[in-house]
């Protein structure tokens, strides 16, 4: 029954006022509103969506409730048009029958992704026009798509008016989708079938971040009030959870100045709702502290170009001393040197600078410092894990007179070389004091697994001790051993997975393996060519596996792509994570393949057979941005049978790399990453290793050198 | 919130034990500073005892030294200090704080910060139009452009350290569409600018510097 306001008549004023011509219009262009989040955590009204976009790379959490539905929400502005999110919400009560009868109460998990699209702009007459999909893989709880149209009338009000399928069509015949899709995209139930309106109206309050909604839903809670599911699941509700009396939702919101916002909610004439989201932005200036760089020493007018100074007895000794010097500053190293009269290369450690751009500027600043007048050009290598990566050459004079040039951050890039690099030339230095390093370290571990199906919230944590045998430039022996504290599952059933047991059997190796060897290993990195990278593995790689695994990789400085190829042979370790393996074993490998774009995505593809002996791909594509931040999302797709990979069907997952420095505000190369998997399958796994040759490589190469140029001069 | 909790992640992460302080970052140090301090600070408070101000700086201490001094004051961070110079790159000159922070010069025009945070990584000099540019949080280059006006504005006593001068006064008013700001310079008779204060940028406001010499 509806209460106040007829269905017709409230759409027909969302849409007149959204579409409408109006004086008011033309004054707005300046200060709309904001775009807020709704109660499925996209940007929307309460429970409809609005043809908004939240600000570029705006990532967004939200957690919302009422009656016995709870969805956290992660949302992405993928680009300034397109967002997407991930959903995983909590149906209380939700009957599910069985072959042995219904269970009592079961709480059901549910994990759905949304794609949202700006079609046009908001001018001065139209509004802005939106085409969404809400959970549009897999059962298809909450499957809809809608057209929407949202219009600011003046800096206080906004109108919103849609059309909706699926859960949106204003119908009672609404389905979930057919469940032996799981993961699968349901394409065929896109657009199709009964249509309904919605809209609504928010209204900014005089009081700042106070804002009020109204609006006119057009789903029914189908699916949520029928006691039986028309779709065939065997999906039973006991008792209706709530009674929906009214398409009418209000609210009030409050945002704070730093993005926080509250909202309340009385939802379909009989529940509250409450809300809670936050924000970040990559792109919100941050900035960090630290020392400000040696100032370039130029030389005078009429400098010396006498070479004489190379004759000098242990010229090399000391002039690595002096860079050295320099360089320990700033928490880099001299790993090699060579120069003649009138040229230096230098290769370094850096373990301080995040943006390999800045360490190429305080390296030519520490050049310049302590080389003679006569050298005139400076050759930079970054090297890492002992790969050296890039050479950038800067000729001095450019130093010099564009340091405080206006334009000197653009004009030197303009003027610098970023190549390969090959062998240091006969007759460069190589420290003797730089190896063999011995390197450890003890620190608190804590995980957090999300979105199983059984146990959506789990925290596990412990301690670890690191230890790594530096022998030589890209030589090394590391392990790690973990003892933990805080269990997530402490009495883990054994897996049902129908593949081998290559990922599911996790609750057993923290069960019997703790404390354990989490690795042992010795590795070897190594250069096959000026562009040609190889790395050898071998021992106890990670948890589960160990063996031996190899990997090569072409990949041009200069070039924003690469190729590159895995082969493995592992066996599986054994529960207690010690030396032992249990009788599983197999040869796997990938052929990869890498692309950046300008703007700063970079897809990669990997195609090859899988731990479980399953053959398909990777397809992954991250935004990366030039400070470090990655968002990304990747599938896997392989020929496992649907039906032995369990839930899910493939597996999938959104990932976030966040940099230390923009958390504290100081400068740091380390990052907290984090990932929101579907669910731990075992089907399309892959070896975890994690000096994979692309990703020790591609900050030294150009693409990413000249994102970060700005901090040069820093 | 979250940037909260990523601070305390990090701080929990990365102030663990270790035997290269180098890798682990500025974490271990920041925690361990802000530790001192706090310990320190405790110390002060129990003791009852208040801190002794800071003796006044003056020209005879400047007299002492050989070393080229400018001092800087943030009024919007309440923080000042002494700047030593330290390098002359064709005219520009760099200056030193003991805190590692530079500023840059071109005769008595700020051309430049470093170790400020939010730094003024260039600026032109000279012309109606001067530009700025500063590092955005994805550390690309963002100009900001104005057009400044010169105008004498008479001779006030200005106070340097312990001493009053009688120096001419010069108002430089700089806008564009969406901001406007006012650098000020005191000058001496014999032409040099004994006391300037300029526009830093947005985050950091206006700086003030005083040449000691």
């Amino acid at each position: 029954m509806k209460t106040f306001l007829t269905k017709p008549v409230f759409i027909g004023c969302a849409s007149i006022l959204a579409y409408s011509v109006s004086a008011i219009a033309l004054q707005s262009q300046e200060t709309r509103m904001a775009p807020s989040l709704g109660m499925f955590g996209t940007t929307g009204l309460i429970d409809m969506p609005t043809a908004e976009s939240q600000p570029d790379a705006e990532l967004t959490t939200n957690i919302s409730a009422f009656s016995d539905f709870t969805r956290g929400t992660f949302s992405f502005q993928i680009t300034p048009r397109l967002s997407g999110s991930f959903r995983y919400a909590k149906l209380n009560n939700w009957a599910v029958s069985g072959p042995g009868g219904p269970f009592t109460n079961p709480d059901y998990f549910d994990r759905s992704f949304d794609f949202q699209y700006r079609l046009l702009d908001e001018r001065s007459y139209l509004p802005a026009v939106a085409v969404g999909l809400r959970d549009f893989m897999g059962t298809g709880l909450y499957s809809s798509q809608y057209l929407v149209a949202t219009k600011n009338l003046g800096s206080k009000l906004k109108v919103t008016g849609g059309l909706g399928w699926g859960r949106l069509s204003d119908t009672m015949d609404v389905t979930a989708i057919d469940s032996t899709l799981g993961g699968s995209p349901n394409i065929g139930s896109w657009f199709r079938g009964d249509v309904g309106g919605f809209g609504g109206i928010e209204w900014q309050t005089p009081v700042e971040g106070l804002r009020l909604k109204a609006e006119y839903s057009s789903d029914h809670y189908v699916l949520e009030n029928e006691l039986t599911t028309r779709d065939g699941q065997n999906r039973m509700r006991p008792a209706a959870s709530f009674e929906r009396k009214s398409p009418i939702n209000l609210g009030v919101e409050y945002r704070t100045k730093r993005g926080m916002q509250f909202g309340a909610y009385y939802l379909y004439g009989s529940e509250v709702g409450v809300s809670f989201s936050t924000a970040l932005n990559p792109k919100r200036n941050n900035g960090f502290v630290d020392r400000a760089p040696t100032p370039v020493h130029a030389r005078g007018s009429n400098y010396s170009g006498s070479t004489d100074w190379t004759q000098i007895a242990g010229i090399q000794d000391k002039a690595r001393e002096q860079l050295d010097k320099e360089l320990n500053k700033d928490k880099m190293r001299v790993e090699a040197l060579h120069f003649n009269g009138v040229h230096a290369e230098v290769r370094i450690q850096n373990r301080k600078y995040l943006a390999v751009a800045q360490a190429v500027g305080r390296t030519a600043r520490a050049m310049a410092k302590v080389f003679p007048d006569s050298v005139e050009s400076f050759t930079i290598v970054p090297v890492n894990n002992g790969l050296a990566s890039s050479a950038i050459t800067i000729q001095r004079h450019d130093l010099e007179t564009l340091e405080n040039h206006v334009n000197g951050s653009e004009l030197l890039a303009g003027r610098v070389d970023i190549s390969d690099v090959g062998k240091l030339p006969v007759g460069g230095l190589r420290p003797t004091d730089l190896y063999p390093r011995f390197t450890w370290g003890i620190a608190p571990y804590f995980g957090i697994q999300l979105f199983d199906s059984t146990n959506p919230f789990a925290l596990s944590g412990g301690i670890r001790g690191t230890a790594q045998y530096q022998i030589s430039s890209g030589l090394s022996v590391s392990g790690s051993i973990a003892k933990s504290f805080v269990t997530a599952d402490k009495n883990p059933s054994p897996s049902a997975s129908g593949l081998e047991h290559v990922r599911t059997d996790i609750g057993q190796y923290n069960l019997h393996g703790d404390p354990g060897i989490e690795k042992l290993s010795a590795d070897y990195v190594f250069k096959l060519g000026p562009a040609v990278y190889g790395r050898i593995s071998a021992g106890y790689l990670e948890r589960m596996f160990g063996g031996v695994s190899t990997e090569v990789l072409w990949k041009r400085a200069d070039l924003n792509w690469g190729l590159g190829a895995e082969l493995n042979y592992v066996k599986q370790r054994e529960f207690r994570q010690l030396f032992g393996f249990q009788d599983y074993s197999i040869a796997t490998g990938h052929v990869s393949a890498y692309y950046e774009t300008k703007n700063g995505f970079e897809f990669q593809v990997d195609v090859g057979r899988y731990l479980a002996g399953d053959v398909g791909a990777t397809f992954s594509v991250d935004r990366s941005f030039d400070n470090g931040w990655r968002v990304g999302a990747y599938a896997t797709l392989t020929d496992a049978d649907s039906a032995l990979f369990g839930e899910g069907r493939f597996d999938k997952g959104v990932r976030l790399e966040i940099p230390l420095n923009w958390a504290l505000g100081t400068a740091s190369q380390s990052s907290i990453k984090t990932a929101l998997t579907s669910l731990v399958r075992d089907g399309g796994q892959r070896l975890t290793i994690d000096n994979r040759l692309y990703e020790t490589v591609r900050d030294s190469h150009a693409r990413k050198i000249s994102g970060a140029w700005g901090r040069i001069w820093q | 919130m979250i940037k909260q909790a990523l601070i305390a992640i990090s701080i929990l992460t990365l102030s663990a034990c270790s035997s290269n302080n180098a890798e682990q970052g500025g974490v271990g140090s920041i925690v361990k500073a802000q530790m001192k301090t706090m310990i320190a600070a405790r110390k002060v408070a129990k003791s009852g005892v208040k801190p002794e101000a800071a003796k006044p700086f003056t020209f005879a201490d400047i007299a002492k030294t050989k070393a080229q001094l400018v001092r800087i004051e943030i009024p919007k961070f309440k923080s000042s200090a002494l700047a030593q110079f330290v390098n002359d790159n064709g005219g520009y000159k760099t200056y030193f704080t003991a805190g590692q922070q530079s500023i840059t010069l071109k005769g008595s025009e700020l051309t430049g910060t470093r170790g400020f945070r939010h730094d003024l990584i260039a600026r032109s000099v000279g012309g109606e139009t001067r530009t700025y540019k500063y590092l955005d949080s994805e550390n690309h280059l963002r100009r900001f452009d104005v057009k400044c006006e010169t105008t004498s504005a008479g001779t006030e006593d200005v106070q340097v350290l312990d001493k009053t001068f009688r120096l001419r006064k010069f108002e430089e008013v700089c806008r564009n569409e969406t901001k406007a700001f006012k650098n000020v310079k005191w000058v001496s008779a014999s032409g040099k600018t004994r006391k300037a204060t300029q526009w830093v940028g947005h985050e950091v406001g206006f700086i003030i510097i005083e040449w000691l010499n």
